[in-house]
């Protein structure tokens, strides 16, 4: 029989706390050095994060997005029937936008990117480059983790946007290729159904996501001491607390807005 | 005084040590084992706070500034690590360009025009006069640990530093490499009037070649 031990619990609710402070100071600490984007070198770890974490994503969102797009309106259509356009956009906005959008979007970006920068840190953390950053006067705060937060966040943001109208349409194109469903009916439909207030907050979402995702990334990348074998648990773990709190942000978020 | 320990401690790993290094001083730091050498390292550039005593660097004491302008205070300083210090995801032109890119505002042509001055004053760019272009195009993972250490001292002298710092650069490399290196420190430490050089290592004999008065053994 399982027993929880209220010291097990204690600590767990204590180191909870701990990571929550050590983000939130971290982000603090990155954001304050925003105006350092004038510097060449910042810019271009800017524009280099971009580019792998927007650029080179863009097939993988392709590809899930129509495929989930397909098999969404397939259940919508079966729940409804291919003859009743507007509840079968209806639906699709409230899951696509509303939701999985966001969702799906952090989800592959959290796999790939934060991973990848949770790794890259850890290495340069263990092998002292970080260090060598900070003898050169270089402060790793402006240089490796404010461009990297900003970079994700805006590719984050970008590539949601992509990712709905390719689930959205690509579905649909799909749909009405194999199943005669009107294409340019269900389209004129979700453009006349789609409000401000799912874009605003498919945007906000999509902002808060991309913002937890770098951090923690960078957080655990920062935080690993002087073993090769923590690096590859940094990557994991910035997974596991992305997915909690890209959640709660989700669920709260979706409260607020639609409660 | 560039540089002054009063009284530094570190609670096992070093004993109350109180030397200092004034401008123009070409000078040996000695320590016992690895770990004094590297935190002592660090307690002069404000990396690690002493358990006692005090770092004065440019006659500004550390414990008293902020962050940044500890970091204001390292631009003055040039480095070179033993292992050279590189960044192993930026290529070798970019590495060497770092420094002057982050710090000042130079254009690029006269990065370009500086960092070829260093190349050859460092011997790197007469000995790829052949593959320029591709050498310096390439990450610094595989590069031998001299070449890696040449890159290093031609990033450190970019920015013109009032204190030059060598940690253990000849151990671990041929002793024609390390006489070129000795030459290539001595002559760079004669450049700059006030400019003081010092040079860390745990064996004597590796810094023995360097001809100076100024020795501060510090004990285990």
């Amino acid at each position: 029989m399982l027993t929880l031990k209220p010291q097990a619990v204690g600590k767990a609710f204590f180191d909870a706390i701990f990571f929550l402070h050590g983000i939130y100071k971290l982000f603090l600490s990155a954001a304050k050095f925003i105006f350092y984007l004038r510097k060449p070198p910042v810019r271009t770890v800017l524009f280099k994060q971009i580019y792998f974490t927007g650029i080179e994503a863009l097939n993988s969102i392709v590809i899930i997005g129509v495929l989930i797009g397909l098999v969404i309106i397939t259940q919508i259509s079966n729940l409804v029937g291919l003859a009743n356009v507007e509840r079968t956009v209806k639906i699709l906005v409230w899951i696509v936008v509303r939701e999985l959008g966001p969702l799906f979007t952090a989800v592959i970006i959290m796999a790939r990117s934060g991973t990848a920068i949770a790794a890259e840190l850890g290495s340069m953390k263990v092998s002292q480059e970080i260090k060598s950053l900070e003898i050169l006067g270089i402060n790793p705060a402006a240089y490796l983790i404010m461009p990297r937060i900003l970079g994700v966040t805006l590719a984050v943001m970008i590539l949601t946007f992509y990712f709905e109208l390719l689930t959205i349409l690509g579905g649909l194109g799909v749909a009405s290729i194999l199943w005669d469903i009107p294409f340019w009916e269900h389209t004129k439909t979700f453009l006349s159904l789609i409000s401000p207030l799912e874009i605003t907050v498919s945007l906000i979402k999509s902002l808060f996501f991309g913002i937890i995702i770098s951090t923690i990334a960078c957080y655990q990348g920062y935080i690993v001491g002087q073993t090769i074998t923590q690096i590859p648990q940094a990557a994991a773990k910035a997974v596991i607390q992305n997915l909690f709190l890209i959640l709660i942000f989700d669920g709260i978020i979706t409260m607020i807005a639609f409660l | 005084m560039m540089l002054r320990f009063q009284e530094v401690a570190v609670f096992e790993h070093l004993p109350k040590t109180s030397f200092s290094f004034p401008g123009g001083v070409l000078g040996k730091i000695i320590t016992a084992s690895d770990y004094s050498k590297n935190l002592i390292l660090d307690l002069l550039l404000g990396l690690e706070k002493p358990e006692h005593g005090k770092v004065y660097l440019f006659n500004k004491d550390l414990a008293e500034l902020s962050s940044q302008e500890l970091y204001e205070l390292r631009r003055r300083c040039g480095v070179v690590l033993s292992g050279g210090g590189l960044i192993s995801n930026l290529k070798i032109r970019e590495n060497l360009a770092l420094p002057l890119l982050y710090h000042t505002a130079l254009h690029p042509e006269e990065i370009e025009n500086k960092l070829m001055n260093l190349l050859n004053l460092t011997g790197m760019a007469a000995a790829h006069s052949q593959d320029f272009d591709e050498y310096f195009g390439r990450l610094p993972g595989p590069l031998s640990l001299f070449e890696k250490r040449q890159i290093a001292l031609a990033r450190a002298m970019a920015t013109d530093p009032d204190i030059m710092i060598y940690d253990s650069i000849f151990e671990g490399i041929s002793s024609d490499a390390a006489k070129k290196i000795l030459e290539i420190t001595v002559n760079f430490h004669q450049q700059k009037e006030g400019r003081c050089s010092i040079y860390l290592s745990v064996h004597e004999d590796a810094v023995e070649p360097i001809k100076t008065d100024w020795i501060i053994r510090v004990a285990a």
